[in-house]
């Protein structure tokens, strides 16, 4: 399994793709501290526009960062992760399917469950790594805009907590979008109905929670919304923080078996 | 010990109501290059996917080097290196970039496989060239490239010749002669281009519609596909006695519509003819014949029918 990981993290530091992804995401880590710094000095009275436009997070949006690392934990809110998952999951499980090398790897690794898996495994850990990478250049960033007034270490621990809660997230994604490739077999595919997913979701479970406020914790299921819960989870309960965890980890067991099941049983006839 | 390298027992493969591999039991030993010959879509392709597990066969047992359960079986399989009837590679990495992620994802050690592969397959010198911007024939060089990275004990190369031209083929058919020779690699070749075959193969299968028709050895095809003169005179049979007392040829057969077939390697058209003029026979047509591995397979197939 490692070999197979070794060799997806060896291909990927080849591919062009995750290197303007990684890219963008620094670049959207800058505009956000950018403007960021705009607002908090007055520069630019943005009002109830930056909330919408995803530049402050919701659980912070009467706050501004206060310094580096204050800036490095919004990042983690802004709601762009859940959609660099996907570039990963396109990389790594669907670059097997769009060029026809899943026949190369399964005629000698014919253990299919070690491949879905070791595939499962790559996306989650490059996810990560992406995510822990923009947080240190927002940090860096955040530097230079906000400075290092009134850090303490609660600052850092939290960021780490942050990350580390991040992960359910990342294996609940990743299992849904290797499920979605698994069960088309194509990347276009997976990349339509992984982004109208997110979108629906979110539409839907807005919907219900506004006829049923009782039914709040179901704003979990949205991604977006859960990285942005995270990015501020000690402003949540316990309880509502360990539910969370435990509804994307439950998702990720679902769909990592139901993408296992059809990628085990699946003969493999054509090529491009 | 068990010598064969691959054995199946009643391998079925079916989609729907058609049947791509039907019942097919074929016997391949060490050190044995076997052709496996067939029309396309006969499922020559089908049976290696599901040789090399791509597939799951409907019915029937595969035992690889002696191993017949799924736990060894998998283990079996990691000593095959496959080319599939179209190789595939990632396209924005060159050869050298391709095969290492392969060797980095088959745990093979040595970091010098990868050039050696490369050198063998006469890609050494492609550099930073792209997959996608390969000839095809280049392409399926690289699938073999692949194919003998892992030094694999079972060669498979399904229609390995496509697309390289004459002198890419020439070198093809050494490079697996030598293989055989000197590492006495089992090798397994598909192809419908059948004077190939006949080059390098030293047993061979016919599958049509699924079936695997006739398995049998060179020695066996020489012995059957063998030269002969054929003669077409006005009297068949005494043409036969002429040549029997005349010539001491006693290796013939004479057909219905006068036609005399001389097989004896000593015979020479030249002598044939001047034999039967000179004893009166006329002579209609006179023509030297060998039946090659096309009329076997038609045979084959024919009486398959």
């Amino acid at each position: 399994m490692l070999n197979i990981i070794h060799s997806d993290i060896f291909r990927l530091r080849k591919n062009k793709t995750i290197r303007y992804a990684a890219i963008g995401a620094m670049a959207v880590v800058l505009l956000a501290g950018l403007l960021q710094f705009l607002v908090a000095n007055n520069i630019w009275d943005m009002g109830n526009e930056a909330v919408y436009l995803g530049i402050m997070p919701i659980a912070q949006n009467d706050q501004l960062p206060d310094n580096a690392a204050e800036f490095a934990s919004y990042f983690l809110g802004i709601g762009v992760l859940p959609f660099f998952v996907l570039i990963f999951i396109v990389a790594i499980i669907g670059a097997d399917y769009s060029h026809g090398t899943l026949q190369n790897t399964l005629a000698f690794e014919t253990n299919r469950r070690v491949v879905y898996i070791a595939k499962f495994v790559s996306g989650v850990l490059c996810s990560m790594v992406l995510t822990i990478a923009c947080i240190i250049f927002s940090w860096i960033a955040g530097l230079a805009l906000f400075g290092f007034g009134g850090f303490d270490w609660e600052y850092f621990e939290r960021l780490v907590y942050s990350i580390l809660l991040l992960l359910p997230v990342y294996m609940g994604l990743v299992g849904f979008g290797n499920c979605i490739v698994a069960v088309t077999r194509k990347t276009s595919a997976t990349i339509a109905v992984y982004l109208l997913s997110i979108v629906l979701l979110a539409t839907v479970i807005q919907s219900i929670t506004t006829v049923f406020p009782a039914s709040g914790w179901l704003a979990f299921l949205d991604p977006v919304t859960a990285c942005k819960t995270i990015s501020a989870y000690w402003l949540q309960s316990a309880g509502y923080t360990v539910l969370m965890i435990f509804i994307w980890l439950a998702f990720a067991v679902i769909t990592t078996i139901i993408g296992l099941l059809r990628y085990m049983n699946e003969d493999i006839t054509k090529t491009n | 010990m068990n010598s064969y390298v691959l054995n199946t027992v009643g391998l079925t493969k079916q989609y729907g109501r058609n049947k791509a591999v039907d019942n097919v039991k074929i016997n391949i030993k060490q050190g044995e290059i076997y052709g496996l010959i067939g029309k396309n879509g006969a499922g020559k392709t089908t049976l290696i996917r599901i040789v090399t597990a791509l597939v799951y066969p409907t019915a029937g047992e595969i035992s690889l080097f002696g191993k017949t359960t799924p736990k060894d079986l998998a283990f079996a399989r990691k000593r095959i290196g496959v080319i599939a009837d179209r190789p595939v590679f990632f396209p924005n990495l060159s050869a050298t970039e391709n095969l290492e992620y392969y060797r980095l994802q088959r745990g093979i050690p040595d970091r010098k496989a990868v050039g050696r592969a490369l050198e063998m397959a006469n890609l050494a010198d492609t550099g930073k060239k792209k997959y996608k911007h390969f000839s095809q024939g280049m392409k399926q060089r690289l699938g073999f490239a692949l194919a003998v990275m892992g030094k694999p004990d079972f060669l498979i190369l399904d229609e390995p010749i496509n697309g390289l031209d004459p002198i890419g083929i020439m070198e093809y058919r050494e490079i697996i002669k030598r293989l055989n020779e000197e590492n006495r690699l089992t090798i397994l070749i598909t192809s419908h281009i059948l004077s190939e075959l006949y080059q390098v193969a030293t047993h061979y299968g016919i599958i049509h519609n699924g079936n695997l028709v006739k398995e049998f050895s060179r020695a066996k095809l020489e012995d059957d596909t063998k030269r002969y003169i054929s003669v077409e005179v006005n009297d068949a049979t005494r043409a036969a006695i002429i040549l029997e007392e005349k010539m001491n040829t006693i290796d013939y057969e004479v057909f219905p519509d006068n036609e005399l077939r001389v097989y004896s390697p000593a015979a020479r058209p030249s002598e044939i003819a001047y034999c039967l003029v000179s004893s009166g026979i006329q002579l209609n047509a006179l023509a030297e014949t060998c039946s090659g591995l096309e009329d076997y397979f038609m045979q084959a197939i024919g009486n398959a029918l």
